[in-house]
């Protein structure tokens, strides 16, 4: 299937610096891509370059194949749907809400009323139908503008952030609701957020723009574990980055031409393996997401990793250190250790009460050797 | 306990896939339940695992996924 959306080349400007550059980026008929970066990356830019709401210096947009220069401007913004962080809401009732756009583009009333009554419905607030819309709460006045932009059944929904301003609860239920609407509608979405968890849920791809340009498109999967570059991998949440130099293949056995290898590593005094591709002598990070550290209690003169089972584990990385920080995060413990550098853990609070995990104590952190991501330096 | 993993079960080897660089091991766990690990085929060599052993899966908590219906 061609793409909906194809952008080449893109450079947006403003008072003659830029501020976005897309080189390219294809979004997909029915994919859900979720656009991700730190405040004033450039996302916003994208979505109103991409509706037509700010004219680039450079480049070129295609709809359905066909520049966007070459199409009428209300047309294609009618093919629209947008929601914004903050839901722009007419002083009006809910439903006269949901029902404006649908009259704009003057389908009959019996239309209008199944739309309206159907996406309340589906959004959660059938009830509030004959309420002001300034009377709702946050959470609420985001429901009605979602229901108001898939009313119009649009080919292309595009979302600016649009859970950032609710509190932790409203959002996750909202969160669950729009999921499974995307999962049943099949829209094709872009949704901006600096929420990485948001990103992960949703997207189908991910896209990250830093600094104003485009610099990863793929897999949330291949995001969120491969990141491209260092500046990526801190955006992402790869907390630990070691760097060191391949040695070479852990052992000959390990040779696969062209394909992965387990690799080993040296950084100063450490030696580390890791499943992936660099020719020896290479420079490289080691990155490490810390959901794949394991911490293990380090009693003087056990070798590391000795877990209950009192044996040995298939983990292939283990290094001693002292817990510098403890910091709470939800039901989870990020655990900071000292092992000549700094080795980030995400444990669950449990583990780290059950462990009795104290800052100075002595312990041991381990990590497979397929947790690893290798960038080259 | 000592590890902060969450999720230490004990089984059996039933099967080992070795691949160029990871071997996949099919462990069985009792009430018919299979867990699948992916290691490298080193560790398999280290840790001498063959169908028919005793060992322990371990999962961190955060790797764990939840789906419903």
């Amino acid at each position: 299937m061609p793409p909906i959306l194809e952008i080449h080349d893109l450079l947006v400007e403003r008072n003659r610096r830029p501020v976005l550059e897309v080189p390219h980026l294809d979004v997909l008929e029915h994919e859900t891509l979720a656009v991700i970066g730190p405040n004033g990356a450039g996302k916003t830019t994208l979505l109103l370059a991409l509706s037509r709401l700010l004219r680039p210096a450079r480049g070129e947009i295609r709809f359905r194949g066909r520049p966007l220069t070459a199409q009428g401007e209300l047309a294609y913004r009618r093919r629209l749907g947008m929601v914004l962080q903050h839901p722009l809401l007419l002083d009006l009732s809910v439903f006269d809400n949901v029902a404006t756009g649908l009259r704009f583009r003057g389908r009959p009333a019996q239309h209008v009323n199944v739309q309206v009554e159907t996406w309340l419905e589906k959004l959660g607030v059938a009830h509030l139908r004959r309420r002001r819309a300034r009377s709702l709460s946050g959470g609420e006045a985001q429901r009605v503008s979602l229901a108001r932009a898939f009313a119009l059944e649009p080919d292309i929904l595009m979302l600016d952030e649009p859970f950032g301003a609710l509190d932790a609860p409203t959002r996750a239920r909202l969160l669950e609701d729009f999921h499974s609407l995307l999962n049943t509608t099949h829209i094709t979405t872009i949704f901006v957020t600096h929420d990485m968890d948001e990103a992960f849920l949703l997207g189908e791809r991910v896209a990250v723009l830093l600094a104003g340009r485009l610099r990863q498109v793929g897999s949330p999967e291949a995001v969120f574990n491969a990141p491209a570059d260092p500046d990526i991998a801190a955006l992402v949440g790869v907390e630990t980055v070691i760097p060191g130099k391949v040695t070479g293949p852990a052992s000959p056995s390990s040779e696969a031409p062209g394909g992965d290898q387990l690799l080993l590593i040296e950084a100063g005094q450490f030696q580390f393996e890791a499943v992936g591709q660099a020719s020896p002598g290479r420079p490289v990070l080691l990155c490490l997401r810390p959901e794949a550290v394991a911490l293990w209690a380090d009693n003087a003169g056990v070798p590391l990793p000795a877990d209950q089972t009192g044996g040995r584990t298939s983990i292939r990385n283990r290094l001693r250190g002292t817990i510098r920080q403890l910091t709470p995060q939800g039901p989870l413990m990020r655990v900071v250790i000292d092992c000549g550098f700094p080795v980030v853990a995400l444990i669950t609070r449990l583990s780290a009460q059950e462990m009795e995990l104290r800052p100075g104590q002595p312990v041991g952190a381990s990590f497979k050797a397929t947790a690893v991501h290798l960038i080259p330096r | 306990m000592k590890i902060s993993a969450r999720n230490v079960f004990k089984g059996k080897i039933k099967k080992i896939v070795i691949g160029a660089v990871n071997a996949e091991v099919i462990v069985d766990l009792p009430g018919s339940v299979e867990f699948v690990s992916v290691i490298t085929k080193e560790s398999v060599e280290s840790l001498g695992l063959a169908v028919g052993k005793e060992v322990y899966t371990v999962i961190k908590a955060s790797n764990v996924m939840i789906a419903i219906d």
